[in-house]
């Protein structure tokens, strides 16, 4: 990892340092990545990992609690974000690599618990329908991340987005509705 | 997928919401007929938004995320792909895929069919073109042992022959599994898994010693972890059958051959020695490392030896814990480490000790000792280390360390595998949590050496527990250099004991290195870096670095502030209270008064108005007022501050009894004489009871009814109890306390006007100050101010102007310039100048003297009053009987309050306003 501090990283990142905006999510994603092994590590079966507990924890870690400007604070959240997607995705892709074909008709069962194969294939196709998403609209595709990904709560999402709780969920539905459309879409290919 | 004219998005959502506010079915479709008229394509579009929006989808809809968990912990699929293999036919046997080639021979899955019913097997069959009659009898051997064998954790024998060619093959359950250690990597799994699977193996291998069977080839290829997730032991290729008892020792698999893997030999094996089951221990040993650590030995990481390879042959003391750090990176690595350091370490090194005899005895003896690791009850491979190390402690300090002392050593050295059976399964919260309960338990420690016999004793052995404290921090230094978790909280709470003794000079390093320490460690902005700065604050501020306190106070406070542990939140409220101590000292009351008010604030919002945090608050409040003087406002607080404990803790509590002294103590001061005296009736028997004869509070309360006797001018009575008091701290070497009781002891002395004795008293507290406070510290003004007045009094007059200046100098320097004690220096020195018939300049001081007195106590003090006496001498001469007049009234009605008739300074204050001759003055009184 960088020995640069993320809040740096961070700042320059948003003030549109190509190159920092790569080191600092270099860093984020390796303490995020750390952080859920470390937790998967720890969790017994059945015990639920908080990808939400994993975020504020990398901002913790990474930022050593240093005062942060609210703006670093949202783009730091915004980052972890679009890190836990990758971890997730990169896991789910690995996983769904060896099961490609059979488990696209498992999709169809509604059961609560989910299988992880399943979770696995919906999970690289809901990646995909982001794409188009963020071709559309960045900042959707960006809400879902910390929401879905990341596990954010509408107030954490609404300080992170700087917007109200309302258009927070206003704007989830608009995605949501995307996404589902997409999904629908490409299991009837 | 490109979303052509991605400009139409805006509308379309804007649509979208609306319909969405329109319930389904009938008023949303009217709703699009109407807003879509003409457009089909946007229809159409938005009608299949809004249908996907009315769709659950389970994944997207989850509140919760137990997703996640699996799909991480989600293996790699692993491509083991089996090449065909040559079709062959072995008895009933149809050979299938070959799964493996050995030294000895060829193992493919095989399976037979008999009545309906297939059953699938591993057969072994010897190589060909290596057939020798050493190796055909080494085969047969190990048919033999296996069909004798019958263990879950081995794999079992089914069947045996020739094949045409006289080539012997057996048949073994066929296991599909993959190698132990590939499967823990790729399972990802935890330390109790590993160690679980570590025992199934130990079972398997005690079974087969109990059979008298060796192993000898003990490697993570020849154990494997089935489906079931059960481990079974394969290939017993070159497994020796040892004497059965009384038996002739029987021929020995050719050692020539080295028909073992050197990376998991043991010595005697690469030596040509005696085989023994100590030689599997020496593997399991290996074994354990690797699965412990996720590498070999690096001694071990050689290629396969050829016949003469050098494989080092000592024991390397390499230990997991080092090892592990070398596969698992950051701050993931330091945290396993700290797992496997202690028992694990010392189990792998007996189990691969060198020499056979330094081993377990059997593996049944290894197993026990995972096992208690597991468990949490004591190795016995580190049998010589609790116990010892606790003795060795209470030899090398020659103190009676009892046996709780010893328990709470125990504690500390067990503490390593208690926390880390607390952290396994907790989250980071909860680490920070055992770290408070590891500086908990090791100041417990610490202190239960210090009041192993009597709490109220303590105080009286205090050299020798600096010194013992001194060889802690020695000890601390050279045996846990490498374990800062340990080292740095036990070097915390060495400050600590440190800073409650006094002993501020020796308490700033070592609380500036934890600093440093858990800074390097987890950052300078680390809760812990946030704790330690706490502690160093704390000591700067005793060493009178009021503002570098109060900095250190706030860097702390930013990072504790957003932590959202019950702990840390208490931390910042007593930080804020800290902080208002600093502003204090540094004069600045509205800062330090808004720091107060926001400290009780949280206190009261984050642990409720009646808590003990609240509580704590308001001690510090009264305690501050009081030493700034603030006598008014520190009585009500105090009145406060008593109430709470009162209602919180009941009527004879510590906190109860120590906040009534405080309002004696400010009711006093305030001249409140008779309410000081009600307040004050009965407490000291109370303290007495409750805390004993030598308690310090128990020792303030004399002290009061000392001053309150002194007030009435009963000097004899006063001085007799100061004298016991002083003794008593003398006794126990305590020196603040006896500091002021010094002090107190000598204005007294002077009072009665013994001002040789005074000096004496005064004199010695000032040494006492000068060595553990420092020459620059505000209690040795204090106590060369009251020196100066002795001075003064027994006609020493220049000596005690250079006291009284010198006084001054270190108060205004030390941020005193408003505080009550600095207008008593102001107030002698007047007094001085006065006797030098300087009056302008007594004037001068004077007034200044008055005005801190009116901020002090706008209600007007005793202090007031002598103030005012002296003031009114100084108007003598200057034409200003008026002035003089008024302010002898003032002065005589504030000490008649404050002083018995029979006070000295009270009758002189009545003498001279009758001298003043007074227009209608009415009798003082």
């Amino acid at each position: 990892m960088s020995d640069e501090p993320v809040t740096e990283l961070l700042a320059a990142s948003r003030g549109g340092d190509r190159g920092a905006f790569e080191r600092a999510f270099a860093a984020v994603y390796e303490e995020l990545y750390v952080l859920a092994r470390r937790q998967r590590a720890r969790s017994r079966p059945g015990e639920t990992l908080s990808t939400t507990v994993l975020v504020h924890e990398a901002f913790l870690k990474l930022c050593h609690g240093r005062a942060v400007a609210v703006q670093d604070r949202q783009h730091f959240f915004a980052l972890a974000a679009r890190a836990m997607r990758q971890i997730l995705v990169d896991a789910a892709r690995s996983r769904a690599a060896g099961k490609r074909g059979g488990g696209v008709a498992a999709l169809e069962l509604d059961e609560r618990d989910l299988p992880v194969d399943a979770v696995a294939v919906e999970v690289v196709a809901l990646d995909r329908a982001l794409e188009k998403l963020a071709a559309i609209d960045a900042r959707l595709a960006s809400l879902v991340e910390a929401r879905f990904f990341a596990g954010l709560t509408d107030a954490e999402l609404a300080r992170a987005f700087d917007r109200n709780e309302r258009t927070v969920r206003r704007d989830w539905e608009r995605a949501r509705a995307f996404l589902l459309r997409e999904l629908r879409g490409a299991a009837a290919d | 997928m490109s979303e052509a004219g991605s400009d139409r998005w805006p509308r379309l959502w804007e649509l979208f919401d609306a319909a969405r506010e329109r319930a389904g079915g009938e008023e949303r479709r009217r709703f699009l007929d109407q807003i879509c008229a003409g457009e089909p394509d946007l229809r159409a579009e938005l009608e299949q938004l809004l249908v996907a929006g009315d769709r659950e989808d389970r994944l997207l809809d989850r509140d919760d995320r137990s997703w996640v968990t699996p799909l991480l912990a989600a293996p790699e699929p692993s491509s083991d792909q089996a090449p065909a293999g040559v079709p062959s036919c072995l008895g009933a046997w149809r050979l299938g895929r070959l799964l493996g080639e050995g030294g000895m021979g060829a193992v493919w899955a095989a399976e037979r069919s008999e009545g309906g019913f297939t059953q699938r097997a591993a057969i072994k069959v010897l190589r060909a073109g290596a057939y020798s009659p050493a190796l055909r009898e080494r085969f047969l051997t190990e048919r033999r042992i296996l069909a004798g064998l019958a263990h879950p954790g081995i794999a079992h024998f089914l069947d045996g022959g020739f094949d045409g060619d006289g080539v012997p093959w057996f048949a073994l359950e066929l296991v599909e599994g993959v190698p132990l250690t590939t499967w823990c990597r790729t399972h990802e799994a935890g330390l109790e898994r590993r160690l679980a699977l570590f025992l199934e193996v130990c079972d398997a291998v005690g079974y087969a010693h109990r059979h008298l069977v060796v192993h000898r080839d003990l490697k993570p290829s020849n154990i494997l972890v089935a489906e079931d997730g059960r481990v079974k032991l394969l290939d017993f290729g070159v497994a020796k059958l040892l004497p059965a008892p009384g038996e002739e020792v029987g021929a020995a698999a050719p050692t020539l051959l080295r028909a073992f893997t050197p990376e998991y030999a043991a010595p005697e094996q690469l030596e040509g020695g005696e085989i023994t089951t100590a030689t599997d221990v020496f593997a399991l040993g290996l074994l354990l490392f690797e699965l412990l650590a996720g590498r070999r030995p690096s001694s071990r990481t050689g290629s396969a030896g050829a016949p003469g390879a050098t494989v080092p042959l000592t024991d390397t003391g390499e230990r997991p814990s080092v090892a592990v750090l070398d596969v698992v990176r950051g701050p993931a690595g330091r945290a396993v480490a700290r797992r496997l350091r202690g028992d694990l370490d010392r189990i792998v090194a007996r189990a691969s000790a060198r020499e056979p005899a330094r081993r377990y005895a059997s593996v049944d003896a290894l197993a026990q000792d995972v096992r208690a690791h597991l468990a949490g009850r004591p190795v016995s491979a580190r049998g010589d280390s609790l116990g010892y190390r606790a003795s060795r402690f209470a030899r090398r300090h020659r103190v009676a360390v009892g046996a709780a002392a010893v328990a709470a050593l125990a504690l500390v050295g067990g503490l390593g595998a208690a926390l880390w059976q607390a952290r396994r399964a907790e989250r980071e919260a909860a680490r920070a949590r055992a770290q408070a309960e590891l500086a908990q338990a090791s100041r417990d420690f610490l202190v239960s050496l210090f009041s192993s016999a009597d709490p109220n004793l303590a105080q009286g052995r205090l050299r020798t527990d600096r010194e013992m404290l001194a060889a802690g921090v020695e000890r601390l230094e050279r045996e846990h250099a490498g374990r800062p978790e340990l080292q740095l909280p036990l070097l915390a709470e060495i400050a600590s004991v440190y800073l409650q003794l006094g002993e501020y000079e020796l308490a700033e390093p070592l609380a500036a290195r934890v600093l440093e320490g858990e800074s390097t460690r987890h950052g300078p902005a680390s809760l812990e870096a946030a704790r330690a700065r706490r502690r160093l604050a704390e000591i700067r501020y005793q060493r009178n670095a009021f503002a570098e306190a109060a900095q250190l106070e706030l860097a702390a406070r930013a990072v504790l502030e957003a932590s959202d542990l019950d702990a840390d939140r208490r931390q910042v409220v007593e930080s804020l209270a800290a902080s208002a101590k600093c502003e204090f000292a540094l004069g600045h009351y509205e800062a330090a008064a808004s720091l107060l008010e926001r400290a009780l604030d949280g206190a009261r919002r984050g642990f409720g108005a009646e808590s003990p945090v609240a509580l704590h608050v308001l001690t510090t409040r009264t305690s501050e007022l009081l030493n700034s003087g603030r006598m008014a406002e520190g009585a009500a607080s105090a009145r406060e501050t008593a109430e709470l404990a009162r209602r919180l803790e009941g009527p004879d509590a510590p906190a109860t009894l120590t906040a009534l002294l405080n309002e004696v103590v400010a009711e006093s001061n305030l001249g409140h004489r008779e309410r000081a005296r009600a307040l004050l009736a009965g407490l000291a028997g109370r303290l007495v009871r409750v805390l004993g004869p030598d308690h310090g509070e128990t020792l303030l309360a004399i002290r009061l009814e000392a001053r309150l006797a002194a007030d009435d001018g009963d000097f004899a009575t006063a001085r007799a109890a100061l004298g016991r008091v002083t003794a008593t701290l003398r006794a126990a070497g305590q020196d603040q306390t006896l500091g002021y009781t010094l002090v107190q002891a000598a204005n007294l002395a002077r009072l009665a006007g013994d001002g040789a004795g005074a000096e004496a008293l005064a004199r010695e507290a000032v040494e006492l100050f000068t060595r553990f406070a420092g020459p620059r510290h505000a209690d040795t003004a204090f106590a060369r101010s009251a020196l100066g007045a002795a001075l003064a009094a027994r006609g020493a007059l220049d000596e005690a102007a250079r006291e009284l200046a010198a006084a001054s100098e270190i108060e205004v320097a030390g941020g005193f310039a408003g505080s009550d004690f600095h207008a008593d220096t102001l107030e002698r020195q007047g007094a001085l100048e006065l006797r030098r018939g300087a009056s302008a300049a007594a004037r001068r001081r004077l007034e200044e003297a008055l005005a801190l007195r009116r901020a002090n106590s706008p209600a007007g003090s005793r202090g007031t009053g002598t103030t005012l006496v002296l003031l009114a001498r100084a108007q003598e001469g200057a034409g200003r009987e008026a002035r003089c007049r008024e302010l002898l009234d003032e002065a005589v009605a504030l000490l008649a309050r404050a002083l018995g008739p029979e006070h000295p300074e009270r009758i002189a204050a009545e003498g001279a306003r009758a001298a003043c001759g007074a227009p209608g003055a009415a009798a003082a009184g």
